[in-house]
């Protein structure tokens, strides 16, 4: 029998992010995420579990109002109060099977958190037009992260951005430090850019960003396409790094 | 990926690797160990510290990343005996005067502590 309970440490947990409304369990204590739902469906033929195992996962659904989820209707729920996912943001449901407890096949949910979609979900956005003499330059975007969200969702067609198709992106680091640990702390957090737009997006990330193995500090953002681009620290925000995590519809 | 929660995490003091074996102490609140590769070196991991997850009666994991920094020398670096690596790969790290990222995903009983250690290469910078 293999579980793992992370421990309660300062390290980042990590979920696996779904492409698809298969939600497919292949271990005990797993942790899914997933943009924009649909009707979800659970696949829990990659895990046996041992005799009298109890079998957890966790689901968060950013659901962003694009559509409306719907969890597998045989999932039992705390206090018969199904989530009804009227409102945009993030829920956070805990699922889990006590074989034994009840039938082996019963899944009990229950709706842990929901953190409503609101302006402090993107974070800080500065916007600074450039134009050259005569020259159309790339304008800026500044994104200041805060220290309690790990995860930031940049609409490259916001209205703030006057119809701009350039920009040179950058970060800044979240405030909060304690002192004599300032030095020795690191953060990471994800960024998800896209356009509601037609038009394609050009994305250049500062030159003060380090690339991590990235094909050049520059994206184009399509319509309809997701570019997720996780940026870190080692050093407290010194020195910033950037990472491709993916491309998704 | 966390939605809501402090996105910091701890950093370690850099591990100088000037000898044949180097010995990386984990911590229970550390996330990322700087390595200055100064020598080629055998890794390997003191588990002895890490008293919160190994006071769990239950099963433990933890998960860390070392920060290879790669000297204008190439050292060679030898992990432990035993990780898995993601899809089989072993971090291949043989360009100067690079940082090379290496996450571990460790999960194991908690005493003794030897634990299964999953390995996968996340990238370079310089």
């Amino acid at each position: 029998m293999l579980r793992r309970n992370l421990a309660e440490t300062s390290s980042p947990d990590y979920t696996t992010t779904l492409t698809s409304d298969v939600i497919p369990l292949t271990r005990n204590g797993e942790t899914f995420l997933r943009r924009d739902p649909g009707a979800m469906t659970l696949n829990a033929s990659g895990y046996t579990p041992g005799a009298g195992e109890i079998v957890t996962f966790k689901l968060i659904l950013v659901c962003t109002g694009a559509s409306v989820p719907s969890l597998p209707f045989s999932w039992i729920w705390d206090g018969d109060n199904a989530p009804e996912f009227v409102n945009p943001g993030i829920y956070v449901i805990s699922v889990t099977q006590p074989q034994e407890a009840v039938d082996g096949t019963t899944w009990l949910a229950s709706l842990d958190q929901f953190y409503p979609y609101s302006e402090q979900m993107l974070g800080q956005i500065e916007y600074r037009r450039m134009t050259g003499a005569g020259t159309p330059v790339a304008s800026g975007l500044r994104l200041a992260l805060d220290e309690e969200y790990r995860a930031y969702d940049v609409d490259l067609n916001d209205s703030r951005f006057d119809g701009e198709t350039e920009f040179v992106f950058t970060v800044m680091p979240p405030s909060g430090t304690d002192g004599d640990n300032y030095q020795k702390r690191g953060f990471i957090a994800e960024v998800t850019f896209y356009t509601t737009g037609t038009d394609d997006i050009s994305l250049t990330f500062h030159s003060d960003i380090k690339n991590l193995d990235f094909e050049g500090l520059w994206r184009k953002i399509v319509p309809g396409k997701k570019c997720v681009v996780q940026f870190f620290s080692f050093d407290a925000g010194q020195t910033i790094f950037a990472s491709l995590c993916g491309e998704f519809q | 990926m966390s939605v809501k929660n402090t996105i910091w995490f701890g950093v370690a003091d850099e591990i100088s690797a000037s000898t044949a074996a180097t010995t990386i102490v984990l911590q229970d609140d550390v996330y990322v160990y700087p390595v200055s590769l100064e020598a080629d070196t055998v890794l390997s991991f003191d588990y002895s510290q890490m008293n919160q997850v190994r006071a769990q009666s239950e099963n433990w994991g933890k998960q860390f990343i070392l920060l290879l920094k790669m000297g204008a020398t190439v050292r060679s670096v030898t992990f432990p005996t035993g990780v898995k690596w993601n899809c089989g790969i072993t971090p291949t790290m043989n360009a100067a005067s690079k940082n090379y990222l290496v996450r571990f995903d460790m999960y194991g009983a908690a005493s003794p502590a030897t634990p299964t250690l999953l390995g996968a290469y996340d990238g370079s910078f310089n």
